[in-house]
């Protein structure tokens, strides 16, 4: 379902809070995190350094940590905080119909 | 994989990232497939591109400052010198690498102080 | 003639050119790979090392009492004492 670059990926209830979601809107990785309520951030799912799938990485605060050699990332920017000239494409999202929706 | 399908995928990961921080590969192309040997023969034996000339030892956090790019985590003292500490990877204005010098990490940080 | 020792990583392209320049000039050393010592010996290098202030970045050469980090030509040259105009 798309509508405007606006894709359903998945039903709000199923993302926890401190939980993340691998989803494919229009096959794009991206990982949905949710903090708190309907705090989500949605972030490229593809580590730049050598491609890992950061979902199963370490989240502390707003630092995701990937699980292949450690690069940290902010999910709020997506900037790599060891060189900010790198970062992961944040993609933004909403939640309607009890649904959560990916701009990609 | 083979070794020269091994460079090959390192080649064509690293690039973008060190374009962005600045860096090339080195000019030096005989210097540059010795190195992309060594991590080739590191990504098989531990599945990490881990840098040839760089220790590791038993600390992850350390270990994980050392892996191929590593300009990131030592971006004043590669800048300084205009290259990382093995040489694959050289400033994007460097024409003539072998004037680039290795400064010990240890004189960087007397310099800085 | 000073004693000269070099810790190195088999892997290390500039460990190479340092072994090369003092095997060109017949110069004799005394060579550990540090990516080939047991357990044991690399913490005793690992500790060398840094108790002179320097990290993990090889080749490392002693040549008498002085330390060189790093591949650097002039510096062996000005050390060994034969590079004096």
């Amino acid at each position: 379902m798309s509508d405007g670059g606006w894709v359903r990926v998945l039903k709000a209830e199923a993302l926890r809070e401190q939980g993340m979601a691998a989803v494919f809107p229009k096959g794009l990785p991206v990982l949905l995190i949710r903090k708190t309520g309907d705090e989500l951030y949605a972030v490229a799912n593809k580590c730049p350094h050598m491609g890992c799938p950061l979902y199963r990485g370490r989240l502390d605060g707003y630092t995701l940590q990937c699980p292949c050699h450690d690069w940290r990332f902010d999910i709020r920017t997506g900037v790599f905080l060891d060189a900010p000239e790198i970062s992961l494409r944040v993609h933004e999202w909403k939640i309607s119909d009890g649904h959560i929706l990916v701009k990609v | 994989m083979n070794v020269e399908a091994g460079k090959k995928a390192l080649r064509f990961q690293f690039a973008p990232i060190v374009d962005k921080l600045g860096y090339k590969f080195n000019p030096a192309e005989e210097d540059v497939e010795f190195l992309l040997e060594a991590e080739v023969t590191f990504q098989r034996q531990y599945g990490i591109p881990y840098c040839p000339c760089q220790a590791r030892t038993r600390d992850r956090a350390e270990n994980m400052k050392i892996v191929c790019p590593c300009i990131p985590f030592h971006r004043e003292h590669y800048d300084a010198m205009k290259r990382c500490w093995c040489g694959l990877f050289v400033h994007k204005d460097v024409t003539d690498p072998s004037a680039l010098k290795q400064i010990p990490p240890s004189k960087f940080v007397k310099r800085k102080e | 003639m000073k004693k000269i020792k070099i810790y190195a990583l088999s892997t290390c392209l500039w460990c190479k050119r340092t072994k090369k320049f003092f095997e060109d000039r017949k110069i004799s050393f005394e060579a550990v790979d540090y990516d080939k010592a047991d357990e044991a010996e690399q913490e005793r290098i690992m500790a060398e090392m840094r108790g002179k202030g320097g990290g993990g970045s090889f080749p490392y050469v002693c040549i008498g009492e002085e330390v060189v980090q790093g591949y650097d030509p002039d510096e062996f040259e000005r050390l060994l004492g034969c590079g004096k105009k």
